[in-house]
């Protein structure tokens, strides 16, 4: 799944060890987040939201195909 | 405490439980061993709560439980093949199905501790087996969720 943190954390000049820290997570768990490597549970997810203070869907962007109707 | 001075101190239990595992055997007193063995695991426990820098996030559980049940599937597979090996040896003596030989003037002595030891060597091997299995998928899995990936940060 793609995701804008790397984006959000630019525009507030936040490095990723401040954001682990913030959420309680390691910096290695924010790296794999935002290489796509690793989902974050939905918790985590809105956590994450409520950090950068923006919805979910602006900062997770769900990059599977619709399925056909 | 630190985590480094942590694994100093499994390393040091480790070698304090051969040197018992040794006077163990020297007193043939399995209750030794086992008694050490469970103390210092209850102490290892009790410690590693008190180990700082330790952050166990969803990623770091994830990993474990897809290591865990990918050790599992394996596993149980060359477990049941040991065994069934096992029981094949065990009812092929004179003590499973086939008839017991006459009594030879020559023949050893039935020696249970010694077969009790081999079924505990076989149990240590498949332990020890288990544990590189873990290892192995922890890393794998690891790898697969981002583990050891370096950033330009």
């Amino acid at each position: 799944m793609k995701n804008k943190i790397r984006v959000h954390r630019a525009m507030r000049e936040i490095t990723q060890e401040q954001l682990a820290a913030g959420l309680g997570v390691t910096r290695q768990t924010i790296i794999a987040i935002e290489k796509g490597k690793y989902d974050p549970s939905l918790s985590l997810a809105f956590r994450i939201a409520r950090f950068f203070n923006v919805r979910v869907d602006e900062l997770f962007l769900d990059d599977e195909p619709a399925p056909e109707s | 405490m630190k985590r480094n001075t942590f694994y100093l101190l499994i390393g040091f239990t480790g070698l304090v439980l051969v040197g018992i595992l040794y006077l163990a055997i020297q007193l043939s007193l399995p209750i030794l061993i086992q008694g050490a063995f469970l103390v210092a695991v209850l102490v290892l426990y009790a410690v590693k709560r008190t180990v700082a820098e330790t952050v166990e996030d969803e990623r770091t559980n994830v990993i474990t439980q897809h290591a865990a049940v990918a050790t599992l599937s394996v596993f149980w597979v060359i477990f049941l093949l040991v065994s069934l090996g096992q029981v094949v040896f065990s009812f092929s003596t004179p003590l499973g199905f086939h008839l017991p030989p006459p009594p030879s003037p020559f023949a050893p002595p039935p020696d249970n501790a010694l077969h009790l030891g081999r079924f505990g060597l076989a149990q240590l091997g498949l332990l020890g087996l288990m544990i590189v299995l873990y290892g192995s998928f922890r890393i794998y899995y690891a790898r697969k969720f981002g583990d050891w990936e370096s950033d330009e940060e």
